[in-house]
């Protein structure tokens, strides 16, 4: 909201006057823009100085020593044959692969499980014990375990992306539709609306907003198991990258590494909020 | 009451809960009822009075602990689309528009799509809102959100219309046009209502009977039956008589109970 003062207008501009509509509108939409306009330069700005600090420090100090803390350059130098040779890319295809694949699973047992024991009592009581003891097992715990079962394939970095990513998309569906308002399932009913309908277009809606901020947690959890589960033992991957760096003793590919991880992180998360609203344009508003 | 058979009809009816220290509670107790075709009843009382509740029986949310309920002669065991519910709260779907609300009863008709569309815009039109078709309910008034809910209740065509004190959310303005608006429905279509208030006022305007109830057991004080010709005029000294004497046994069972 931002307020027109009498300067932005031209001070014969009668009130009633269609001039002063357009007027109006015109000082608006300029004072709009500017805001707009100033908070993107300040982001930018604030990623430039960061580099530019980052950058400066290791070349023209000497408490940070340079191979251990490489400045954006050097990062940059390193970064570009890897690229135009395809390694990147291909890490970068592994990994995504992977953390999908697992997190694809993750929402459709999620979402169908915590339906399931939120809807049907018995059920409930019956895995509602071993669902919250399994989801107070660190995921991480299990890596040195799946990777025994499953080997270093694969499978275990799916699995253990999917058993991840499963439980908090498990308990937000489970409270979500356990929780539903008792009025939208009697209106569905003296409705006669039939169950398909009410499970649907009823109960899978009104525990939309809670499914959402489990599937955003899930987003977050999956790439830090699939990072454990890379480093434990693996032939290709971003993670498996880092730890290639790490053994090499090269920095500035753990470094790569790392900003390819918060860049994933990032963009998956807009993606999703993105994508939440242009589906559920109510959701958003309500 | 002729000897037609009544459309509702409640007998001895007592609901009893568990209440917090685990003693039993009476919602109701040995209440009965009948509701005739066509009928506007008002069911009015103080909170706790367990109108609500009776309300919830015959829309088949809640079974009796005593006695029966009875809706066309036949037990009532479940909700279901010959009794119309409006609720208090806003009971419309939040993600979907009042179109689609109103649509979504008519899913389990074997209706064509188009034919859904159609009979959904024509609800919308009965209660004046088929420019808001597109709108979603936060984009709504709390009257225009009771005026979806009654096209929604209405569309699926039952017997009788249920309504949870439906208007107590809405500024005094808007309740006048709602209640006009529901009686001339109530009139056009020939829908029976059931009516839970606690407004004299609002019980007085609308119903053709207002049976009064008080709390601690939930139980019938009287029925009365208002012989005024429609719209009434709230003006009037029989109107005033009328809200004199139905706040006199209100406090008088109020009283009794406490």
């Amino acid at each position: 909201m931002t307020t027109i003062s009498n300067t932005d207008l031209a001070a014969d501009a009668h009130p009633e006057s269609t001039s002063f509509d357009a007027q109006f509108r015109a000082a608006n939409d300029r004072a709009r823009r500017k805001a707009q306009l100033m908070r993107l330069a300040l982001n930018v700005l604030g990623v430039v100085l960061f580099i530019a600090i980052w950058e400066a420090i290791p070349r023209y100090s000497d408490w940070v020593n340079e191979v251990l803390f490489p400045p954006p350059s050097t990062v940059l130098q390193a970064f570009i044959p890897m690229l135009t040779s395809g390694e990147i890319g291909h890490n970068i295809a592994v990994s995504l692969q992977r953390a999908s694949l697992g997190f694809i699973i993750a929402l459709f047992a999620g979402i169908s499980l915590g339906l399931v024991t939120a809807r049907v009592r018995w059920l409930q009581y019956l895995v509602e014990p071993l669902l919250h003891g399994f989801r107070s097992i660190p995921t991480i715990a299990l890596v040195p375990l799946c990777v025994l079962w499953f080997g270093i394939g694969e499978p275990s970095k799916i699995v253990l992306v999917a058993w991840g990513a499963f439980f908090p998309i498990w308990i937000t569906t489970f409270i979500g539709v356990r929780d539903i308002n008792l009025i939208y399932l009697r209106s569905a009913a003296c409705l006669g609306a039939r169950r398909r309908d009410t499970l649907l277009l009823v109960i899978l809606p009104a525990a939309l907003p809670f499914i959402l901020s489990g599937i955003r947690q899930s987003i977050a959890v999956s790439l830090i198991v699939l990072v454990a589960a890379e480093l434990s033992g693996a032939s290709a991957g971003v993670a498996y990258m880092m730890s290639q760096g790490h053994q090499l003793f090269r920095v500035d590919i753990m470094f790569i590494g790392l900003a390819l991880l918060g860049t994933f992180g990032f963009l998956a998360d807009r993606v999703f909020v993105a994508l939440a609203r242009w589906l559920f344009p109510w959701y958003a508003a309500s | 009451m002729s000897g037609a058979p009544s459309l509702i009809d409640i007998a001895g009816v007592s609901q009893v809960y568990a209440g917090r220290d685990g003693a039993p509670t009476w919602a109701l107790r040995d209440v009965s009822l009948q509701i005739g075709d066509g009928e506007f009843v008002c069911l009015i009382g103080p909170s706790r009075c367990g109108k609500t509740t009776l309300l919830h029986l015959i829309a088949g949310f809640l079974q009796p602990s005593r006695g029966s309920v009875a809706f066309e002669q036949r037990p009532v065991t479940g909700p279901g689309p010959d009794r119309g519910v409006v609720f208090q709260e806003y009971a419309l779907f939040a993600w979907m528009t009042a179109r689609q609300n109103v649509e979504f009863g008519l899913r389990a008709k074997p209706l064509s799509r188009a034919d859904r569309r159609r009979l959904a815009l024509y609800a919308l039109e009965r209660v004046g809102l088929a420019a808001a078709a597109d709108k979603y309910p936060h984009e709504m008034s709390g009257g225009m959100r009771q005026r979806v809910a009654v096209a929604r209740a209405l569309v699926v065509e039952p017997k009788v219309l249920l309504m949870d004190e439906p208007f107590a959310a809405v500024d005094a303005m808007t309740r006048q046009t709602l209640q006009d608006d529901l009686l001339r429905l109530w009139q056009e279509i020939g829908v029976s209502v059931v009516f839970v208030t606690n407004n004299i006022d609002e019980a007085i305007y609308l119903a053709q009977r207002v049976v009064i109830m008080a709390p601690h057991p939930g139980s019938i004080v009287s029925d009365r039956r208002i012989e005024a010709a429609y719209p009434r005029d709230r003006g009037s000294a029989a109107f005033g008589e009328l809200y004199g004497s139905i706040s006199g046994e209100l406090t008088l069972g109020a009283r009794k109970a406490a």
